[in-house]
This record gives structure tokens, sequence and C-alpha cells, in this order.
């Protein structure tokens, strides 16, 4: 009888062990759960961006294309400081203003800026706004969105120009340029400029030639004739004076037939694996492999039906 | 009306308690099993939310640990397809009271292994696409392919294998069955009476299932390992990967078999069904496992070692060294091929207990190795990266993923007792049959 009392009061004293140990697991697993969802909160918290009362604090930065019909395409780059890095602001509105000789400010358009935060106002009339200087003085002004705090810049730069002349001798295509800036006594050499060509490409421009300006603001560059085009031959061709203190940068760009025609005809793909159909073999294999298995499923099947239609046989 | 045999009413009375009702100790264990799961339900909310920053995977390093446990997973459910077809076909006696046990594996690592693929993909609402624009030449798709046949396989083997335990447990007198549980076994019984003509249409299917899934799931882990080895990428772009991977999951499976087979022979007390044979037998296949699953290791990092290529030179210092992923190389190679070899060679140690020990090591090792065969060599891209953040090049598991991977254990587990509420672990008509014929025998 006490052997029989022992062995329950064991039994009951192991099932209480068991008992406790899974409500210690119970508690071990949800304290370690706890602690791991406050961790990740934290760390989702840490990822906002910090809280500033007076918010972010925006950059702009203003650049200018000086085209040779006289209009200037002004670029403008609207950035804050988040995570360490400058990101641009998109859906920003800018406010492009050019500056009158007698200091008053001109509206010349709003543009919003793209998901780089560059926003782009291309001035035609822009060579009949200079100042007294005979320079061009343009400003861009963000007024703030949300958190981001108003920002403004401006940029002064002398009215200038590239002209691009083309030329195709035998076999060779020639580019020639000519750099001039605007003064009183009229167009004046820019001397010693690099010139750099470039070609567009489906992604980026792609640099062809380059050169330098002689005393008389001339440069001769020859034209790469093995280049691919559009399915005309076409190919937009951009020459450059970059990043100038004093112009901003000059561009000149035409389109001519000196590419080599592609074909953009989409012909049926053969079978192949980076095409959309398949291998004919590869097809070959699945059907055999697939039909075989499934077959014999089927067949299971079958006998379970068979089995299941069949009528008991009378009990004895 | 099925009769059995004093075994078969044996094993039903076993059973009986789990069939019948559901014990506080039950409940408590699902109770459990169910709370991992609703952290991982949490932790999968966030991921889908948030997205799959909340993940340690990145732009470079885009599998990880849901990778690894597909692969684990989908390795162990040979445990059933390969180790019982094959046992199945060659008419081995001794596997009768362990198959059930082994397709019970099959089926339930099938359903869990493909969870992880689902939380590895970042855009669920496009799932779908799988199918509708599914291109015949993407290994994905014959992944997608291979792993829902197989899968119907499993189920459909471990049926066969269980229409004569249902006839049993629907005309049972020792099983006091809810009515609605007689009607579910009425149902899966498909009106089995074991007639001359019901047994032969059985053992002829079973036979066809036997000799299919073999094959089968050695296309499905060929498929598997074409995933990586159909990519260009070191450590992956390997002609024996295939091999490797099938023989790498027969294994595995077999160790996960033996781990089974010895809690449940002490959780239910079937030390008359699962003998200490059972344990040195599979033991011996474990064995043969390891020595070539030694071999093919040794052949693919011998090979590439050798080579010295640039980049497949960097992930084998990667690999060796002791600082990056030395410690688990080391691990998988010993507790995943020397220790097995080492307790099942040594005659003392050729105990259930021993044998139990180092096949539990050896699956975690596995998974280890899984683990390796996937980061690694993301870790060592193939392309120059400049100017990025080292959490985007090397990869570290995130509580999330942790969590997840936990659920994915706890809902393997939770199916294994779910299962046992419609089934018994030892399969009552093949026993009864065999022990009777020994009886008879004797």
């Amino acid at each position: 009888m006490i052997m029989t009392n022992n062995k329950i009061y064991s039994s009951s004293l192991r099932h209480r062990r068991y008992l406790h140990c899974i409500i210690m697991l119970l508690a071990f697993w949800s304290g370690t759960c706890m602690t791991s969802l406050t961790a990740q909160e934290d760390t989702l918290k840490t990822e906002e961006p910090p809280a500033e009362p007076d918010g972010f604090k925006s950059k702009m930065s203003v650049t200018a294309n000086q085209f040779p019909d006289g209009s200037i395409e002004l670029n403008a780059l609207l950035r804050v400081k988040y995570d360490e890095s400058y990101q641009g602001v998109p859906d920003a509105k800018i406010g492009f203003f050019s500056v009158s000789p007698e200091g008053e400010e001109l509206a010349l358009g709003n543009m919003t800026t793209g998901a780089n935060g560059i926003a782009i106002l291309v001035d035609k009339g822009a060579e009949q706004k200079t100042d007294a200087d005979g320079n061009f003085t343009f400003i861009a002004r963000f007024e703030g969105k949300d958190a981001i705090k108003p920002s403004e810049t401006d940029l002064l730069i002398h009215p200038a120009k590239l002209d691009m002349q083309t030329e195709k001798a035998d076999s060779i295509y020639l580019i020639r340029l000519t750099a001039t800036s605007a003064s009183p006594d009229g167009p004046q050499p820019i001397v010693a400029a690099p010139v750099t060509i470039y070609v567009k490409r489906m992604f980026s421009s792609l640099k062809v030639g380059e050169g330098e300006t002689d005393e008389a603001g001339f440069v001769e560059i020859e034209f790469p004739n093995d280049l691919a085009g559009d399915e005309n031959a076409n190919l937009e061709i951009t020459a450059m004076i970059e990043e100038t203190e004093l112009y901003g940068n000059l561009t000149a760009r035409e389109v001519k037939p000196w590419g080599y025609s592609v074909n953009a005809e989409v012909k049926e793909l053969p079978r192949a694996l980076w095409s959309p159909h398949p291998p004919t073999w590869m097809v070959v294999t699945f059907f055999i492999l697939m039909g075989t298995v499934w077959t014999h499923y089927f067949i299971i099947m079958y006998k379970l039906f068979r089995i299941k239609s069949e009528k008991p046989a009378a009990q004895p | 009306m099925m009769r059995t045999s004093n075994t078969g009413i044996q094993i039903q009375r076993i059973f009986a308690p789990m069939i019948e009702r559901t014990s506080l100790r039950e409940k408590l264990w699902i109770g459990m099993l169910l709370s991992v799961l609703a952290v991982g339900m949490y932790a999968l909310y966030l991921q889908v939310t948030v997205g799959h920053s909340v993940t340690g995977m990145r732009d470079n390093v885009v599998w990880g640990i849901y990778i690894a446990n597909f692969i684990f997973f989908i390795g162990i459910s040979y445990a059933g397809a390969v180790i019982s077809g094959l046992l199945h076909l060659f008419q081995v006696e001794w596997r009768k009271p362990i198959i059930r046990i082994a397709e019970l594996i099959t089926v339930i690592a099938t359903i869990i292994g493909p969870l992880f693929i689902l939380l590895c993909v970042g855009r669920l609402d496009r799932l779908h696409h799988l199918v509708l624009f599914a291109r015949l030449q993407s290994p994905i798709t014959w992944d997608v392919l291979a792993i829902s046949t197989y899968l119907t396989g499993s189920i459909i083997f471990l049926y066969l294998a269980s229409v004569k335990d249902f006839a049993i447990y629907r005309d049972s007198t020792t099983l006091n069955l809810s009515k609605w549980k007689r009607r579910f076994f009425a149902f899966m019984a498909i009106n089995y009476h074991d007639t001359p003509s019901q047994q032969k249409s059985i053992n002829v299917a079973m036979n066809l299932m036997a000799i299919m899934i073999i094959p089968l799931a050695i296309i499905v882990h060929s498929v598997l390992s074409w995933i990586f080895g159909m990519t260009l990428r070191p450590g992956w772009h390997s002609t024996i990967f295939g091999p490797y991977f099938v023989l790498a999951a027969i294994y595995s499976g077999t160790g996960v078999l033996i781990v089974a087979l010895y809690i449940f022979r002490r959780m239910y007390k079937l030390h008359d069904f699962i003998l200490d044979k059972h344990f040195t037998y599979l033991g011996y296949i474990m064995l043969v496992l390891a020595a070539g699953y030694g071999y093919f290791t040794f052949s693919e990092y011998l090979t590439d070692w050798y080579g010295s290529e640039t980049w497949t030179s960097q992930l084998i210092q990667k690999l060796f060294g002791w600082d990056e992923y030395g410690k688990l190389f080391l691990f998988t190679n010993v507790g995943g091929i020397i220790l097995p070899i080492l307790v099942v060679a040594t005659p003392k140690l050729r105990k259930p207990g021993w044998i139990t020990l180092a096949s539990a090591i050896m699956v975690l090792a596995m998974w280890v190795k899984r683990y390796l065969i996937v980061v690694p060599t993301l870790e060592t891209p193939l392309l120059p990266i400049q100017d990025i953040r080292p959490e985007y090049v090397n990869y570290s598991i995130t509580w999330v993923e942790w969590a997840l991977t936990l659920s994915g254990i706890a809902l393997f587990l939770l199916l294994f007792t779910i299962a046992i509420k419609f089934m018994t672990l030892i399969p009552v008509s093949e026993v009864a049959e065999s022990y009777d014929d020994n009886t008879q025998t004797k």
C-alpha cells in the first residue's frame, strides 16, 4: 500500500515537474520574444528620420547650359541631408528668376523637381535680360515644404555660345566648333577651352572625342564612324565646354545620320534558354517525365476507386 | 468487418488515449507550439508590412536562412520516400514498425519546406505569377512542379499504406471513438474490407508508388540542387551538386528518422515494436551514407581549392577562415561525417542512445551545412562592390528569421501531434500480420 502511495506520489510529482518545466519554458520563450520585439521596435524607431523641431535644412545648387540659339537651360538641384548623405528632394516647387539691370527680380517660371531632386527650366529669351555689366544673374528659390526649410541660390554667368558645324569628307566625319563670348565690341573668341563630344546612348552619354580651342576659339574634332545609330542611322551629337566659372556649360547639339543602322524590328526568337520558348528537347523531356509520374498517380487513383466501388462480401 | 490479431489490439490500446481524447499534457504541448507559431505570425506580419528589411537579406545576400531551411526540410522528407520505398521494394521485414513514422516525416516535411520559399519571396501578391508566367527553362519552375508532384506522391504513398489501418480503426471495438471520428475513418477506409481483389489492388498500387517515389525523390532534390548548380557562382556551379544534394538529403532524412524513433519509443513505450536492431540497421545505413557524403564533400572542396580560381579561392578562404565560417565548417565535417561513422563503427557505442545522439548532432550539422552552401557564396559577389554598407555584403540572421524558423519547427511538431490523433504510429495491419506470421512459424 505504501509502495502504491509512493508510486502515486512520485507520479504526481513527476507530472508537476513536467508542468513546471512547460510553464518555465513558456515564460522563457515569451520573455525572449518580448525582449526581441522591443529590440525590433527600437531598431524600427531608429530608422525613422531624426526629429528636428525646426525642420531639415535644404541645399540648392544651380548650373546653366548656354545654347547657340541664345536659350539657357537652368538646372536646379535641391537636396537635404538625411542619413549622413545628401539626397534629392522630389516634388518640390522651384521658382526661377532673372535679375534686371535695375536689380528687380523677373519671374521666369516655376518647375517641380523630379525623383532625383532636379528641376529644369529653359529660358528662351535670355539674351534680353543681361545686367549693366552684360552678365546674366539667375536666382532659384525654394519656399519650403513640409519639414524642409526654404533655400535659394543665385548664378552669375556671362553670355557665350558654342557653334557647331559638321562635315563629311570621304569616310571621315568632322565637327568644327567655335566658342565665343558676347561683348559690346562683338563676339570674342574663348581661348584654350576644353571641348568634349558626346553621343547619346540608352542610359547616358558616351564620350567620343575631345579637343581644345585655339586663339580664334576654334577647334576641329574627328568623329568616329563605327557607332550604332537608330534604325535611320541617326546619332544625337552633343559638343560641350563644361563647368566654366564664367559661362557655365556651353552646349551645341545636332542629329546626324553618321552611325550605322540598327534594325529595331523584333524577330521571332528561336527556341532557346533565353527566349520565351524553351528548347524542344526540354519540352519533350518535361512531358515524358511529368506524364509518366502523373499517369501512375491516375492508375493508383483508379485502383482506389475500384476498391471503393467493390461491394463487401456477405458476413458469415 | 476488418479483424485484427492480438498484436493489432495491443497497438490500438497503446495509441487509444491519443486517438480517443486530448489529455492536459497534450493540450499544454499544443498550446506551447501555438504560442511559438503566434510569435512567428507576428514576425511574418512585420515582414509583410515593413518589408524584407526586417530580415538579414539584402541586395547581395538575397537568400539566407529561409532557403537553408527549405533545403533542410525537403532533405529530411527523404526519410519516408527513399527509406520506406526501398525497404518496401526489397520486402525488408524489419521496416514495418517504422514506415508510418518515416512516411509522416516525408509528408509533413514536404508541406513545410516550400513554406520557407514563400517567406523568402518579396512580393507574395505576385505569387500566382509563378504559374501564369512560368518559364519551362527556369529551375524555379522545375522546382515548383517537382515539389508539388512529390508532395502529391508522398501523400498518396502515406494514404495507401494507411487504408488498411483506417478500415481497422473503423471496425475497431478496442477504440472508443466519437461518432465523427468513426465516420472519418469510414470515409478514409474507402469501403476496404480486405477482400482478395481489394488486397490485390492495394498491393499493386503500393508497389507502383514505391517504384515511383524513389526516382521522384531523386529528381526533386536534384532539381533543388540545380537552382544553385545552374548559376555561375563559386561554390554552386558544380556538376556533382545533384548527387551531392540527393545523398545529403537521404543522410539527414535517416538521422531525423532515428531521432524520431527514439523519442516515440520512449514517449509511447514502444520497446516491443521499435527494437534496438532498428537503430543498429538504420545506423548501418547512416554509416554508409556518411562515408558517401564525406567522399562527395572532400571531392567538391578539394577540386575547388586546387583550381584556385579567383572567386572560388575567396569563397574557400571564407569557409576555411577561422574568423569567418571556419568553425561552422569544421563542425559540419566533424559532427556531420566523422562522429556518426565513429559511433556506428564502434561496437560499444552501437546502442540506441549513442546512435540517436550522433544522429541529432549530424542533423544539426547538416542544417548548418545548408546554411554554408547558401550564405558564404552570396557573400562572395562576382562583381566588385565599392562604397557599400557592410550589412549589405555580410548576412546576419535577424530575430524575425529565427522566429519564423522556429515556427517552421513548431508547425512540423504540431502536424505530427495532429497526425497522431488520427493514426497509430505503428501500422496496425502491417505489424499485426508480420508478428502473427512469426508466431505461427514459431
